[in-house]
């Protein structure tokens, strides 16, 4: 299923400001990415069911919004409820989405998306550059975010050719493929988010390195035996800390552990977790407002 | 140097959740916004209050850069937590999924009370109580020892009667008659 035929249904409900708890309450259960808000009152709040493909039937959405609201209070919710229902395509912030991405180089690494032209103007070729051709779909990892830069360029400072990586919460596979890239033997890349795995295979695929990156669905390092060289984790300061330990067990003796999605003053978590695994020779790399740490497992 | 507000977003998310799909992606890419880069600050922020729902404002500036703030958990997010829940009932009206006393509204008015636009501390508690209620949480004076059927238990019932019968049957069918009883 390509992201162009995919569209969402949005139950869109016109209520008073103070109704907004209670329909958000209604429509949450249908909706658990979240819920869109406009005006000051009366207000709209939409909900987004979805992906759907065309043909699927949408009118079992519609009929369980509408039984939700129905428990509301009138005295809350005005009677006839003020229910909108609409099909939107994907397309229409993909495109918004995509025009934010220009092909970039960070170090030898030149991130092209693959719907842009490259070599251009604006970024010439040089002769040691290695392409890596990305759709990251609505996946995170588009290599124009700081942490990403931070990732990239600690693999390049980092990685030896044969290494083992692991990628944790991969995204759109662009870490992992660049590990791959760099001359690693083999690469496993997590990400508990079952469509952000099927943008990274694809991407894996594009880049003709099925044989190198192998991914999985989960949360938890627990799925890799130790005797990794890279454990690499561009997330949030709560998970890369957490999974410390983990990281910890799973690596070689003078493995590297390099994680970031830290933004800069909330790094003090990820400070004692690797303290308290006993990592060698913390190192921080900062980018933007974003910070990140490389360190070594005793070794 | 102040610059320029082209409009303001309003968005409820999963903390440390967001993700370029609806609603953020629709919300942020009409205005032409960095989608990725509001879902990676959004979620570092918000990482460590992970289960809860977190409204934020977005304020869009007319160079397409953005500021946000987060504000405190809608108050159906509140109810679930005094209620001890996951998820709401989805059957709200026909079936209550759990309770929480009028104290626990009176708590969780008062911590919305800047936001609700009530005139006072009863009318915010109604309004409080309506939400519990269109939530299948039940209002009532003092704790009592119902035992709910939890949603969870309930979808499970209904689409899979006969393997989830013999092993969660009986307690459950029980509370559930209670519970009608008393109404």
């Amino acid at each position: 299923m390509s992201q162009a035929e995919r569209a969402w249904v949005r139950v869109a409900v016109q209520c008073p400001l103070e109704a907004e708890d209670a329909v958000t309450g209604a429509l949450l259960p249908l909706s658990p990415n979240g819920l869109s808000t406009l005006g000051t009152g009366p207000i709209t709040v939409s909900a987004w069911v979805g992906p759907m493909r065309p043909e699927d039937d949408t009118s079992g959405v519609e009929q369980r919004a509408r039984e939700a609201l129905e428990e509301i209070p009138d005295y809350l919710l005005p009677r006839p409820i003020d229910m909108k229902v609409t099909l939107v395509p994907e397309t229409d912030w993909i495109e918004a989405f995509r025009a934010h991405h220009r092909p970039v180089r960070i170090g030898r690494i030149v991130v092209k998306p693959s719907w842009e032209e490259w070599p251009n103007p604006a970024l010439p070729a040089r002769s040691d550059d290695i392409l890596l051709e990305l759709d990251p779909g609505l996946a995170f990892g588009t290599g124009l975010h700081p942490t990403t830069r931070i990732c990239l360029n600690a693999l390049q400072d980092r990685m030896r050719r044969g290494d083992r990586v692991v990628d944790f919460g991969c995204g759109s596979g662009i870490l992992a493929i660049a590990a791959a890239l760099l001359g690693a033997r083999e690469v496993l890349a997590i990400d508990a988010d079952p469509s952000a795995v099927r943008v990274a295979e694809a991407n894996v695929r594009n880049n003709g390195l099925e044989d190198v990156v192998t991914t999985h669905v989960g949360d938890s390092l627990t799925v890799a035996e130790p005797g990794w060289n890279i454990v690499i984790a561009n997330i949030n300061p709560v998970v890369v800390a957490q999974i410390a330990e983990d990281v910890a067990r799973i690596l070689e003796p003078g493995g590297t552990y390099i994680c970031t999605g830290i933004p800069i003053n909330r790094e003090a978590r990820v400070l004692e977790a690797l303290r308290e695994e006993r990592f060698d020779g913390i190192t921080p790399r900062i980018s933007g407002d974003w910070i990140g740490f490389i360190c070594t497992t005793p070794g | 140097m102040a610059k320029k507000v082209m409009t303001v977003i309003k968005l409820q998310v999963p903390a440390g959740k967001a993700t370029p799909a609806p609603p953020v992606g629709p919300a942020l890419g009409q205005h032409g916004l960095n989608i990725m880069d509001f879902c990676k600050t959004f979620n570092a922020r918000t990482a460590q209050q992970m289960g809860d729902i977190i409204p934020v404002e977005i304020t869009v500036y007319q160079d397409r850069s953005f500021d946000f703030i987060c504000k405190s958990p809608p108050a159906s997010s509140l109810l679930k937590k005094a209620a001890g829940l996951e998820t709401a009932s989805g059957q709200a009206g026909r079936m209550f999924v759990g309770e929480v006393t009028w104290d626990d509204v009176r708590d969780i008015a008062e911590t919305k009370m800047q936001d609700l636009n009530a005139r006072d501390l009863d009318a915010a508690s109604r309004i409080i109580a309506g939400t519990a209620r269109s939530m299948g949480i039940k209002v009532v004076q003092q704790a009592t020892d119902t035992e709910y059927v939890a949603p969870e238990d309930t979808v499970a019932e209904t689409e899979g009667a006969a393997a989830a019968q013999p092993v969660a049957g009986g307690t459950e069918g029980e509370a559930e008659v209670e519970e009608e009883a008393g109404e």
